[in-house]
């Protein structure tokens, strides 16, 4: 049970534990230790305090395991020995002591820490001040560690305002840092939110490209400088540094329902293109959708993806009928989904109680119709059936008119003079008659799509899976759906109030259920890191593109318009599957990627991530844990983790296998610091416990 | 083998069927009435003698088959071609195969980049098994234009691969492949090996009991630092990390994660050791042509997961594996812009791959004991977009290994015009086969009686199974 607020104000109980006793306990001295025995008899410890004994116990543990001692005498300032007596070694075997730590109820103490030292010697030259060494947990000699037991903490652990502030940071930014957390707790969530649904747009991917593009044609599509790579660099900068983290967190989970993706290679060549199609999703995040489903219907990068740039109209003399790829999955992806939904997500049923399909093949082949005749935005003189069919931007310095950045336009005469009928017989159907111009063919697919009651339940679920929860309630999606279909100001569509409805719903603030959760996806486990602990890039560029192929989500690089995973992904024989439980991000969880997170991880927090070798490009030296590690603020240390990666919900046992990690570095110096803290962190992010955002 | 497990598969698989096959509605009914017919034949004991394995070969995207088995009469080709406008083959590029059985007068032929494919067909160790399609029951162009009995969710990628690896739409529990594990494991001494992917998350392995464990192509991955005694200068972090990764938590989404750890340590420490003893031979570095730039069949993706695969099914008869099920994948296939520029890439990538695979198999002994075959989300329209094709439904496919009766075309293969019987619109293509009764065939090759298909297939009293002798 995790009775946080409890933990928090009664600090007369176990920091480790959380739990309260009914009474006042004797104060405890716990020493955590493990052996190796020779002849089967372990090391005896022998602890003093201010030269009393108070304890005397057989090591026989081989793993970790407390050892209690009566604390009635520790004060701050008191002498504390651990007497080691008994080394020595059995055909061959040495006796071992593993110290891990210390442990009262007001702070942890590790043998490595400053000031801890091992006085080597039988008996009484144990205390006799000769062979003298740091202190370390790993005791092969006779002798007695020895220390002075330091004042209590002075520091207040996390608080709910702030345990909260990072559930809240974690579920609408990239990662929640110290200095975010403390302006949530200082404006409130409700506040914090407005500022960042106020926080301005600008461009901030086609700059980042065409900076490079302003060096020169060796820096554009085909010269031997040219890379794809700076659009997933610019969004591992934003995700890390962008003020705008909601905004940027919004525009992620929008893409993975509006996917393009460098996978495709006709994209390749078009990194300013990808850039304004990311730069249009942080445009429109907070907009109206229906302004965001026109951008992308009308983006050539989609047009490229999906393949309805310059497709063309039917003609009956060859039997040829236009591209359905855009037209199918505006619908199946984009807007309305297979089946009929109800507001709170369900799927509606027929008198047979089968579910209600919302398109046929007719609709396909209609609203394959409506995207005819749409070609690259050249200028208005140039919009000719010879270039539609066969003009291509040149992006060369001397040619570039920058038509990647404009809409598709609809070109004369090529657009399908047929009738479109949409949704025969449904309320919502809609009949563009013959001779209908291509862009109000277009608008009024777009409005059938984007009034369609659908979008709401379709659209918002989504949403809430990538924000929030893998599994939302009905009651959840019917209030999302609601948001979406009235922002309270009779306008429809309006993501800020989705927004609003999604982060600020008592199933996203308050105290989670027991189905409730997310398992963090690959990307945003890696970027929580980057903000977390102020990682920094070496070149600024972030380079970090090719990240992720081994855990299966590299940025931009979804497999297909399908994404990474599917919102309806349960898990097979699971408890997920018992109550068909949606987990999306399970979908790219096997053997192979769960044991290469945890190679990642090793890596990522030492020689950190990107494209350069040795040391890599983006790194963290964590100058805040180290500096508590300096002072001995061990359990501060602890703290700190718990708060930024757990929301202040790390368990136990986790605590404490952390602690045993770090005693397992040697030494006192800014390197073994640096370890400490880098072993922590591994160790905590690596764990299917932080897999888990509550 | 352990006959007492099987028994029980056999008494619990008319549950589980129902389970598996809660997508469908009529099929329901005939699981209930498969229940009773299997306990009549519980004592019929299949056969899981000596080893064998089965190979899916997903290309993903509905891959363009028109353009794979192309007719070569000229009755045939000029129908082709007038169909295909600007998507059909020119004829010199066309390379004859051999086939007697799809009616006098008719010849059929593969475009020149599947000749690795080709080669193997002629010398009998492939074959073709003709417009196949997922398919609840038999139905007709009449029916589906009147949307009667029309499968859920047709021409969707997602689902359409589904219904190819499951028989149901997205969301189905258990595909044909791990029902086919569940039926199997009892044969083998480590069933977590029963079904493996070399391509990531497929329902096509997931059984009742079986769960496809992931194999990368090098092997197995594993987490370096368990080993170690220097983990970022800790001596006991490996230690706490093993058991940070065996703590369930209080979720069960932490409690499921855990497991697929689990699962990947246990599955490495078995096979860890049979797999580095198990090397087969290098993937050449054929060259390979492509839209941009061109490639090596080495680092090709589709080619190097086959090459794991043959390691596995190697290792895997070491540690005791008699009856295992493979997945590998390649992307790409949906051809609806620049197919033509696309196709001949895809198609040598397919074919180097697969000869390389079976070349592999015959040096290590096993081609008799191998059946690979391809599947796609669907064919594709016979009818141009101008670029390239859309959505179909039935589509060619090659089945390929020691034990194929090869060199013959099974089932049927339209007439590839418009307006026939077959066409649904645009060329789109009834099916002549469904995937069950395709993947019947492979079940009996590796061994499921009658009984023990139903539950792997639980619409297989729909359709009737003789005609497709492939194997």
């Amino acid at each position: 049970m995790r009775h946080k607020i409890i933990a928090v104000t009664l600090l007369a109980a176990s920091l480790l534990t959380g739990t309260v006793s009914a009474q006042v306990a004797a104060p405890t001295l716990v020493v955590r230790a493990s052996s190796i025995m020779a002849g089967n008899i372990g090391p005896v410890i022998e602890l003093r305090i201010n030269g009393a004994t108070v304890g005397k116990v057989q090591v026989r543990a081989a793993t970790p395991t407390n050892y209690k001692f009566d604390a009635s005498r520790l004060v701050p300032g008191a002498a504390v020995d651990l007497v080691f007596a008994n080394a020595g070694s059995v055909n061959g075997q040495a006796r071992t002591l593993l110290v891990s730590y210390l442990q009262d109820s007001t702070r942890t103490v590790l043998p490595t820490a400053n000031g801890v030292t091992f006085d080597r010697g039988v008996g009484p030259a144990a205390f006799d001040g000769l062979y003298v060494i740091p202190g370390q947990g790993e005791l092969v000699n006779n002798g007695a560690l020895r220390l002075k037991w330091p004042r209590p903490t002075t520091s207040v652990p996390p608080s709910a305002d702030q345990q909260a502030a990072s559930r809240l940071l974690q579920q609408a930014t990239f990662g929640p840092t110290t200095g975010e957390i403390a302006k949530v707790v200082r404006l409130g969530q409700s506040a914090w939110l407005e500022q960042q649904l106020a926080m301005p747009w600008s461009a901030r991917y086609v700059p980042a490209v065409q900076q490079r593009y302003d060096y020169g044609d060796a820096y554009r599509p085909g010269g031997f400088m040219y890379q794809s790579d700076w659009v997933g660099n610019a969004f591992w900068t934003a995700a890390a540094t962008a003020p705008d983290q909601l905004r940027g967190r919004m525009a992620f989970a929008l893409g993975q329902i509006l996917t393009i993706s460098f996978v495709e290679s006709r994209l390749w060549a078009q990194s300013r293109g990808v850039a304004h199609f990311v730069d249009n999703l942080h445009k429109h995040a907070f907009g109206n959708y229906r302004n965001l489903l026109e951008e992308v219907a009308l983006s050539p990068m989609m047009g490229i993806y999906l393949s309805h740039l310059r497709n063309r109209m039917e003609d009956p003399t060859t039997g040829r009928l236009p591209d359905e790829n855009f037209a199918r999955e505006i619908m199946q992806l984009f807007s309305i989904g297979l089946h009929e939904l109800n507001p709170d997500g369900s799927t509606k049923v027929d008198a047979n109680n089968r579910p209600i399909e919302t398109y046929s093949t007719a609709d396909v082949m209609a609203m394959a119709k409506v995207f005819t005749g749409w070609g690259w935005g050249f200028p208005d003189d140039q919009l000719t059936e010879k270039n539609l069919r066969w003009a291509w931007p040149s992006y060369s310095m001397a040619e570039d008119a920058k038509v990647d950045l404009q809409r598709m336009k609809a070109y004369p005469g090529q657009h399908s003079q047929a009738e479109k009928q949409l949704f025969a017989g449904k309320p919502w159907a809609v009949t563009i008659p013959a001779g209908t111009s291509a862009s109000d063919s277009l608008r009024m697919a777009l409005d059938a799509l984007y009034k369609h009651p659908n979008v709401g339940p379709f659209i918002g679920r989504q949403l809430i899976q990538r924000l929030v929860t893998a599994n939302p309630s009905r009651g959840y999606v019917a209030r999302v759906t609601a948001a979406f279909n009235n922002n309270g100001k009779g306008v429809r569509g309006d993501l800020s109030a989705v927004l609003r409805a999604i982060l600020l719903d008592p199933e996203a603030r308050g105290q989670p259920t027991s189905g409730f959760g997310k398992l963090r996806e690959p990307i945003l486990r890696v970027s929580h890191w980057m903000r977390s602990f102020g990682a920094t890039s070496a070149t600024g560029l972030f380079t970090m593109a090719d990240e992720g192929v081994e855990v299966s989500q590299q940025a931009l690089y979804a497999p297909n318009v399908f994404g990474f995973f599917r919102p309806g992904y349960v898990p097979p024989n699971t408890r997920m599957s018992q109550s068909g439980a949606t987990s999306p991000e399970f979908q790219i969880v096997n053997e192979s990627t769960a044991a290469a997170w945890v190679n990642l991880v090793e890596e990522m927090v030492g020689i950190g991530l990107g494209a350069t070798s040795n040391p890599r490009d983006v790194r963290s030296n964590y100058p805040v844990q180290t500096a508590m590690l300096a002072l001995g603020k061990v359990d501060d240390f602890i703290q700190n983790l718990n708060l930024l990666l757990f929301a202040g919900n790390m368990s136990a046992g986790l605590q404490s296998g952390i602690l045993e990690a770090i005693a397992g570095v040697t030494g006192n110096d800014a390197a073994a610091n640096l370890n400490r803290v880098r072993v922590a962190v591994f160790i905590a992010m690596s764990s299917p416990e932080y897999l888990v955002q509550r | 083998m352990n006959q007492s497990r099987r028994q029980f598969l056999h008494a619990s698989a008319g549950l589980t069927a129902a389970a598996a096959s809660h997508q469908f509605s009529a099929p329901l009914a005939m699981s209930l009435a498969g229940l009773a017919a299997m306990g009549a034949q519980q004592a019929q004991a299949a056969d899981v003698a000596g080893y064998k394995a089965l190979v899916c070969v997903f290309l993903a995207g509905g891959s363009d088959m028109h353009n794979w088995v192309v007719p070569a009469d000229p009755t045939g080709f000029a129908e082709y071609t007038n169909a295909r406008q600007e998507l059909a083959w020119a004829a010199a590029k066309l390379q004859r195969i051999t086939t007697d059985n799809q009616g006098a007068g008719r010849a059929f032929a593969m475009p020149s980049d599947l000749a690795p494919l080709r080669r193997l067909y002629q010398l009998g160790k492939a074959a073709i098994v003709a417009n196949v399609g997922p398919m609840e029951r038999p139905v007709t162009k009449a029916d589906v234009l009147a949307g009667l009995n029309v499968p859920a969710k047709l021409y969707s990628h997602n689902d359409q691969q589904s219904a190819w690896q499951s028989l149901s739409p997205e969301g189905a529990n258990s595909g044909w492949g791990g029902r086919m594990g569940d039926v199997l494991m009892s044969a083998n001494q480590q069933p977590i090996f029963t079904a493996v992917s070399a391509s990531g998350n497929a329902v096509f392995l997931t059984g009742s009991s079986v769960t496809q464990y992931q194999v990368g192509i090098d092997g197995p991955v594993r987490a370096r630092s368990l080993d170690s005694d220097w983990v970022h200068g800790s001596s006991t972090a490996g230690a706490v990390l093993k058991r940070t990764l065996n703590s369930v938590g209080d979720t069960s989404l932490q409690a499921e994660y855990v497991r697929v750890h689990q699962r990947g340590l246990a599955a490495e420490e078995f096979i860890r050791a049979a797999l580095a003893a198990t090397q087969v031979p290098a993937i050449p570095k054929t060259p390979i042509q492509l839209p941009v730039g061109s490639t090596t069949l080495n680092q090709d993706g589709l080619a190097q997961q086959l090459k794991i695969v043959a390691r596995m099914i190697g290792a895997g008869q070491k540690v005791g594996m008699r009856r295992q099920v493979f997945l590998v994948s390649m992307p790409g296939f949906d051809s609806h812009s620049g197919q033509m520029r696309d196709q001949p890439g895809l198609m040598a990538r397919v074919a180097l791959a697969l000869a390389y695979f079976q070349s592999t198999l015959t040096t290590m002994g096993v081609d008799q004991n191998v059946l690979t075959f391809t599947a796609s989300d669907f064919g594709r329209t016979l009818t141009s977009n101008g670029d390239g094709s859309d959505h179909g439904w039935g589509s060619h496919q090659f089945v390929m290994g020691g034990a194929v009766k090869g060199q013959q075309i099974y089932g049927r293969i339209p007439v590839t015009a418009l307006g026939t019987a077959d066409d649904l619109g645009r060329g789109r293509l009834l099916p002549s086969t469904s995937v069950t009764q395709m993947a019947s065939r492979m079940a009996s090759w590796m061994g499921l009686s009658v009984a023990e298909q139903a539950y792997v297939l639980p619409n297989l009293a729909n359709f009737s199974t003789t005609g497709l002798d492939f194997v």
